[in-house]
């Protein structure tokens, strides 16, 4: 079901605490590239229809404002992905699910099946694109009230229900 | 409203109206909006006549009074061995039935105009959303009382049924875990140092500098005598000093006012689903809060109360699914203002949590913390290069001032933030200046989160988030070597292995 691969982060040390991490389907770089040029665009758009409106026209001329949020599009949209794809992962246990993400503010959430109030396989319209989906784990915390895994192909966010939902049945008296 | 004997088992007839009271109360409510305000505004933009006004004043009273009275008259209960039922509604009807089963208990709470009545509102307390799904307002206190005991003897009988013939004797009194006397009272209030009178005082004094300054005092008294100007300028050590003390008398009266005002009476009952806590002066609240919504155990103190050894007990409560009459017992419910270490563990042990540990049993936050918050103080030496370059020395001088306060508070509070981790339980402390120790059941665990930020990786250190129900936030343990938590995940967790709830 998937390849145990080692997220490293950047001392070179094992970051994860127990073992071995899954990694996210690689589509998801793609699809996450893909919300970031979206928000470029919608950026540069905002950005534009400000100047015009509000800035004098000649403080930021138009052509300054599209380089600058090409530049930051670039930037952004090649370098951050496969960074971000790097630094997620999970686990399934017996009876637990541990969900890490985030390189400079790294956060390894471990979920016990058996505090999961209900959960969801969420499909947004550029995961559906990229034929992913979301797993969101509700628990009953307020701090991690929803837990989401994202980037999981429809076949094994399917299994990973099944598992928990199996989990959750066998503990029921 | 004379029936006040239930119906016999089986499905309720609403038939009681609430008290007509309740249409007085309704009106007295209305007389700001309907009877001045809108008149005023009318009277202000219109210019109708003072008298003109008075009958819009009247017209507009009169209209909502009406419909305070359809209201009420639309509004009929009525309740039977095991269910409660209310008819409510104008144009559009509804019908409620809630079953004693679903019900945990029973809160009573009266404010000032209730009390004057001889009134109360009552509302149901449920497992899931309340809401305002049985909220009486208002019946008689008596009436209230008597669906109380309802409910209790309902339950009761379903612990134990053949317990049925004892149906008419009234429910044995609760066990009362913790009062306060006046004089306690008084003494939590002085403990409670508010500044809030401080600065009311002071934006009236703003407000109307015009028509009564000090200024004009100063005058005044100078003119009768002596010269307080004089005086003021040769003694102005006395005089701050003077102010201070004046200053921190206003901060202890509000406090003490504002614990008379709320902790007036306050008692502590051990019921059958949970603890009920009476409470107020004016407003008297009267609720429960349940045994099975309790998340954590809190002990507070401020520095003065931990100096004559008083402690002050809270529980971090679960609450509804977020409906506004549930938040009464959501989140964090004070039930011991001021509580010796032997109450405070007494009463503990009756909510069957545990008494926290010693100071020295449990580990401390130890050098990271401190030095992870000195390494975010580092900006703080711009000004300083700035001021040197500018030749501005104050602000290299505030600077300096800031990082040299912050050594000893951040070390203090490294060396304060402790926990302990046994087999069913963790403690957390926190806090060098205001103390709090939670106190968590390792079943109430939802999630565990190990953070790690930027400079924390270099540190080598973590913080163990723990999400808990019902909890704003999580309860953290800051700064832990990495190794460490992730030796904490599992034992912590282990316990959320079996379901609860």
């Amino acid at each position: 079901m998937n390849e145990a691969v080692i997220i490293s982060d950047d001392d070179g040390q094992p970051g994860i605490t127990e073992g071995p991490l899954s990694r996210l389907d690689p589509r998801y770089k793609g699809a996450y590239r893909f919300m970031l040029i979206l928000g470029c665009v919608a950026l540069w758009a905002v950005a534009s229809v400000a100047n015009y409106l509000f800035l004098p026209p000649d403080l930021l001329p138009w052509k300054a404002i599209t380089a600058l949020c090409a530049v930051a599009l670039l930037l952004t949209a090649i370098i951050y992905p496969p960074r971000r794809y790097a630094a997620m992962g999970y686990r399934v246990d017996e009876d637990a699910i541990l969900i890490a993400r985030g390189r400079m503010f790294r956060s390894e959430t471990l979920v016990p099946f058996a505090r999961i109030q209900h959960l969801d396989i969420q499909r947004g319209p550029i995961e559906r694109l990229f034929k992913l989906s979301s797993l969101h784990l509700s628990t009953a915390g307020s701090r991690h009230g929803i837990v989401v895994l994202p980037g999981l192909p429809p076949h094994k966010a399917g299994v990973l229900r099944a598992i928990i939902r199996n989990s959750i049945q066998r503990e029921q008296p | 409203m004379t029936d006040m004997a239930p119906a016999a088992s089986g499905s309720a007839i609403a038939r009681q109206h609430l008290s007509p009271l309740t249409i007085l109360i309704g009106v007295i409510r209305n007389i700001p909006q309907f009877g001045i305000f809108i008149p005023a505004i009318i009277w202000g933009t219109a210019r109708f006549s003072f008298g003109m006004a008075l009958l819009v004043a009247l017209g507009t009273l009169t209209i909502s009074s009406i419909f305070v009275y359809l209201r009420w008259n639309s509004f009929r209960f009525g309740y039977d061995d095991d269910e409660l039922v209310i008819h409510s509604g104008l144009i559009a009807t509804n019908r409620r039935a809630i079953p004693f089963d679903r019900i945990f208990d029973v809160n009573i709470e009266q404010d000032l105009l209730h009390r004057i009545l001889g009134v109360a509102k009552m509302s149901v307390e449920t497992g899931a959303s309340g809401g305002d799904e049985g909220e009486l307002n208002a019946i008689t206190l008596k009436q209230a009382e008597a669906i109380r005991d309802a409910v209790r003897r309902y339950r009761a009988g379903l612990r134990s049924p053949q317990a049925d013939g004892d149906r008419d004797a009234a429910p044995a009194a609760d066990p009362v875990l913790y009062a306060m006397t006046p004089g306690r009272v008084v003494l939590s209030g002085m403990f409670s140092f508010s500044l809030i009178l401080v600065a009311i005082i002071g934006g009236i004094l703003n407000r109307v500098d015009n028509a009564f300054s000090v200024t004009r005092v100063i005058d005044v008294i100078e003119s009768r005598g002596p010269n307080l100007r004089a005086y003021i300028a040769t003694h102005l050590l006395m005089a701050m000093i003077g102010i201070v003390a004046i200053i921190m008398l206003i901060g202890v009266l509000s406090g003490i006012i504002r614990s008379i005002l709320t902790d007036w009476g306050f008692t502590l009952t051990r019921g059958e689903t949970g603890v009920r806590r009476v409470r107020g002066l004016f407003t008297r609240t009267d609720t429960v809060i349940p045994f099975k919504r309790i998340q954590t155990g809190l002990i507070l103190s401020g520095p003065v109360r931990r100096t004559f050894g008083w402690l002050r007990v809270a529980v971090q409560s679960m609450g509804g699914a977020g409906q506004d009459e549930d938040r009464r017992s959501a989140g964090q419910q004070v039930l011991m203002p001021l509580a010796n270490p032997s109450e405070a563990d007494a009463l503990l042990h009756a909510l069957g949590l545990v008494a926290p540990p010693a100071q020295g049993a449990m580990q401390s936050a130890g050098l990271v913390y401190f030095l992870r918050r000195m390494i975010w103080m580092i900006p703080a030496i711009i000004p300083i290069i700035i001021g040197m370059v500018l030749d501005e020395p104050r602000w290299g001088a505030i600077a300096i001032a800031l990082i040299l306060l912050s050594i000893p508070v951040w070390w203090i509070s490294g060396r304060q933030h402790r926990f302990l981790l046994t087999s069913d339980w963790l403690f957390v402390q926190n806090g060098w200046w205001k103390r709090r120790m939670v106190i968590l059941p390792l079943s109430k665990v939802q999630t565990v989160s190990i953070d790690t930020g930027p400079i924390q990786r270099r540190l080598g250190s973590t913080t163990l988030n723990i999400g808990v129900a019902g909890v704003r936030g999580a309860v953290a343990i800051m700064d832990l070597p990495r190794q460490a938590a992730c030796d904490l995940m599992l034992p912590l967790a282990a316990r959320a292995r079996t379901t609860v709830f």
